[in-house]
């Protein structure tokens, strides 16, 4: 079989039995999505490049005392992982990312006159992934969480629950709360996402 | 704190307005662990198949 199309089962189950370069493809699969969900709630690439670290050496402790279950989602309990960590860091340095009220106007680009419409259109886009980039940094670690998850990452609710360690409906109550929370903020600063 | 506004369970979970910019955020901003770290990792995975758990102590000990 080729090596790529092994099932994460099978990667994990040939990791177990000795074979180190199906770890690596296990890794190699899910490091992506697994780095930048947790960069994206940390905001700091050295932080992340530890968290990362610690997820991955929990994971082959629990591979290899025995102790992993499979259900058929890895990047569940990969995340989920990640999550606990995250939370376990905030913790231990006493500051649960907050929102905090700021005054802080946010900055448009001038309407000056340009020529050419692709530099427009670029200098746009980059104006509205900044904006949006403010808004979403603004929201609560957990909404953050769910809606990076949801949006980004496809995930259901009930996938989302199982990460974070609550019920479909806390989960559904923090998206619904994203949502609102950044349509307030477009809203109060009249922002257009579109381009 | 953003207070946030009453819940009202009407209103949609998943909102089109913000689906697509956010998506394209996300994917702008992709990036990947460092390889010092992917290192020390797939060096932990194979250490620890060839010399056993039971040397190992915590993670603490074996980062830089």
């Amino acid at each position: 079989m080729s090596e790529n199309r092994k099932t994460d089962k099978q990667l994990i189950d040939g990791y177990r039995s000795g074979c180190l370069s199906d770890f690596e493809l296990l890794v190699g699969r899910y490091q992506e999505q697994v780095y930048n969900y947790v960069l994206s709630l940390v905001k700091d690439r050295q932080l992340a490049d530890d968290l990362f670290q610690d997820t991955f050496v929990k994971i082959i402790r629990t591979i290899k005392a025995g102790a992993y279950k499979d259900e058929g989602k890895f990047i569940q309990f990969a995340m989920r992982i990640a999550h606990n960590l995250i939370i376990d860091h905030f913790r231990k340095e006493n500051r649960l990312p907050v929102v905090e009220s700021s005054s802080e106007d946010y900055n448009y680009v001038d309407n000056a006159p340009i020529t050419d419409p692709s530099v427009e259109q670029g200098m746009i886009v980059d104006q509205v992934h900044s904006d949006l980039r403010k808004m979403v940094d603004r929201l609560p670690l957990e909404q953050r969480e769910v809606l990076r998850m949801r949006i980004y990452d496809d995930m259901s609710f009930k996938e989302i629950a199982d990460i974070t360690n609550v019920s479909i409906n806390t989960a559904l109550g923090r998206m619904r709360y994203a949502l609102i929370n950044l349509r307030k903020m477009a809203e109060c600063y009249k922002m257009s996402l579109s381009y | 704190m953003i207070a946030n506004a009453t819940l009202n369970c009407n209103q949609p979970v998943y909102d089109d307005t913000f689906a697509a910019p956010l998506k394209e955020l996300f994917s702008a901003e992709k990036s990947k662990p460092s390889s010092k770290v992917l290192d020390f990792i797939f060096g932990f995975a194979g250490a620890y198949e060839s010399i056993g758990s039971e040397l190992f102590g915590t993670v603490d000990v074996m980062k830089n």
